[in-house]
């Protein structure tokens, strides 16, 4: 067994988990290879990554798989409780919760996962330069950064979307995830800025450089694959915390706008039936906990999984 | 120490300027400004034009914001749109409130975080480390309003145990049991967030101390197993958290905001929602810029704690 290859992170604590195929010579792995060898050990992070597929499979797949048209209310069953035909029951219009969970899946989704792109897009390009280039440009952006952070973020995100509340459909959304982008992409550029100060000054940059490779090519083909596993983790986070975000935001009516239902805009749907009702809310608000947990799940595991130091089991 | 903390409050003022420049133009911006929301479309041509001209609106968007935080720095946010009351005077009535509800959280919050965190880092891989692990992670997964909305479902209800709402009894005498009563769910809600990550901070943070050479020093020559924890430990583990913990408090309001707005407490998260309705900018602008400053001073508070928990950080 190769075992002056192997990393840290097989080494540490738990060594039960060596078993015939731990017998390979890790030398030849790549990357990903090595990071997926960690992470199936993580065991909470890989219940959670299969959670996280069928959630986002069953939304993607909402129109085949929904038993009801979500809109559309079955007026012989108005807060109808659990039943075979409804197993979530039914809202105050009689519209079925299961269809609705799964198409307000959705856009719930829809929106985590695209603030957290925007974001991460936005946010990697100002701390890349900001930690490459360094001088005014890294003391501009790193001030501008300040300002994001000293903002009142809930009340900004509150007020904003105050403002568009009443637009309605693909203009809505679109917002809501622009907004969420806003307040949400300092930390990484902050994160990445502190990587690029640390890695331009290694031996392969100047390297690089001495060959006569050019900034962009710098900052693409070498400094940003080595600040992956920061970017990735935290992309993972985010998806989580820009779930939370919109449901906030749909929940006290500044979100997405009827006829589209969020799960958060269920939540408030359901809220004046509760004492009747309680379905109405129960499932939308499980279905985002499930969603966001194993997302938190699933970003720890990536990040002992993608960090080649990593001594946790 | 006093010339950094100097520096410190005189570095925040451009800051906080550039905050309000930013957020009065943000306000500005917006679709359905100040200027159409104070008006009702019954009004006659003439009542409308007083009315613009009484409330500055008619004025540039920079003699505005000149005119508001020459007001600001002496104290006065302005009136209210809704009854012209002073906006400050509707904050002060506001305050003890939400400061009554947002402190006992944050001792709720403490007292449970630092055992927590403490026993999960020195039970690390056992049973009680792993359960609070998976209660942790659901509490910072919970989106908070839903937590409150289960909450009032199970113990307001369907037991009856706690009221849904409010701050006392309407109209029943005021007694400390009363406001008790009522204190209950919301601070749970509010707390649980914060004993859910903090609990994980200091967990992190007194692994990484309980791996430390001078500890296993102190374990050697025969020091108690509980002293070491509690004044070895404990006291270096704390400096991490000091700064969540600051940080934390700075933005506070959001989470007063949404635990306000469902428990109908009477405090400043809700003035700060009802003005959001009710498109009452001079509200709005005083509770943003308050919140900034909140959070700028916290960020100080916690610079300045985390030089007197560890001595080895020099302040130049």
């Amino acid at each position: 067994m190769a075992t002056d290859s192997i990393h840290a992170g097989m080494t540490g604590g738990d060594t039960s988990g060596l078993g015939e195929q731990d017998t390979v010579d890790v030398r030849h792995l790549g990357f990903v290879a090595l990071a997926w060898r960690r992470f199936r050990k993580h065991k909470l992070a890989l219940v959670a990554a299969v959670l996280l597929i069928m959630l986002t499979g069953s939304a993607i797949l909402a129109p085949w798989v929904s038993p009801y048209d979500p809109n559309h209310g079955d007026f012989s069953a108005f807060n109808s409780a659990p039943t075979s035909a409804h197993p979530m029951g039914t809202d105050f219009t009689g519209r079925d919760i299961l269809s609705r969970v799964l198409y307000g899946g959705r856009i719930s989704l829809l929106i985590g996962f695209s603030s957290m792109l925007t974001a991460i897009v936005f946010g990697t390009m100002l701390g890349a330069v900001a930690g490459y280039f360094g001088g005014w440009v890294d003391n501009l952006i790193m001030r501008l950064t300040d300002v994001v952070l000293s903002f009142p973020l809930y009340l900004l995100l509150f007020v904003l979307s105050a403002f568009i509340a009443g637009q309605s459909g693909g203009k809505n959304v679109l917002m809501i995830v622009l907004i969420i982008m806003a307040v949400s992409w300092t930390y990484i550029a902050r994160l990445l800025r502190g990587e690029f100060l640390s890695l331009k000054e290694r031996e392969f940059v100047q390297a690089a450089r001495a060959v006569g490779t050019g900034s962009a090519g710098i900052i693409t083909r070498h400094l940003l694959p080595n600040a992956i596993a920061p970017i990735v983790v935290n992309a993972t986070l985010l998806v989580g915390n820009s779930i939370i975000l919109e449901s906030v935001l749909s929940f006290f009516g500044f979100g997405v706008q009827p006829p589209t239902s969020s799960w958060g805009s269920m939540l408030a749907d359901g809220l004046p039936n509760q004492a009747t009702a309680p379905w109405g809310t129960i499932y939308p608000g499980m279905m985002i906990l499930l969603t966001v947990l194993s997302v938190n799940l699933l970003g720890d595991g990536l990040r002992d999984a993608l960090d080649p130091f990593s001594t946790k089991k | 120490m006093t010339t950094y903390i100097v520096r410190r409050l005189l570095q925040a003022i451009p800051l906080l300027l550039v905050i309000s420049i930013v957020l009065f133009g943000l306000l500005q911006l917006i679709p359905g400004g100040p200027a159409q929301v104070a008006l009702s479309p019954r009004m006659s041509e003439q009542a409308r034009h007083d009315m613009v001209v009484a409330l500055g609106l008619d004025q540039p968007a920079p003699i505005q914001y000149v005119k508001w935080l020459w007001g600001t720095v002496h104290l006065d946010f302005g009136n209210t749109f809704k009854d012209g009351r002073p906006v400050l005077t509707e904050i002060g009535d506001r305050l003890p409130a939400t400061v009554e509800l947002l402190g006992l959280s944050f001792l709720v919050a403490l007292l449970c975080a630092i055992p927590l965190g403490i026993i999960a880092a020195v039970k690390q891989y056992s049973i009680v480390d792993y359960v609070l692990t998976v209660l942790s992670y659901i509490g910072i997964s919970m989106p908070v309003f839903w937590f409150a909305e289960m909450l009032i479902l199970v113990f307001a209800i369907q037991h009856g145990w706690f009221p849904t709402s409010g701050r006392q009894t309407e109209g029943g005498p005021s007694s400390f049991w009363d406001s008790a009563h009522h204190l209950v769910l919301p601070v749970i809600v509010l707390a649980l967030a914060f004993i859910a990550s903090w609990s994980r901070y200091l967990r992190s943070s007194m692994l990484e101390v309980l791996h430390q050479d001078y500890l296993r020093t102190a374990r050697a020559k025969g020091v108690q197993r509980l002293k070491i924890i509690v004044k070895h430990a404990f006291r270096n583990a704390l400096i991490p958290l000091v700064t969540v913990v600051a940080l934390d408090v700075g933005g506070i309001f959001g989470g007063a905001v949404i635990t306000e707005t469902i428990f109908a407490w009477p405090g400043l998260g809700r003035l700060f929602y009802d003005a959001l309705s009710s498109r009452d900018y001079p509200v709005l602008m005083a509770m943003m810029e308050l919140s900034a400053v909140t959070i700028v001073l916290c960020n100080i508070i916690a610079d300045i704690i985390y030089g007197i928990l560890d001595p080895r950080i020099r302040y130049s």
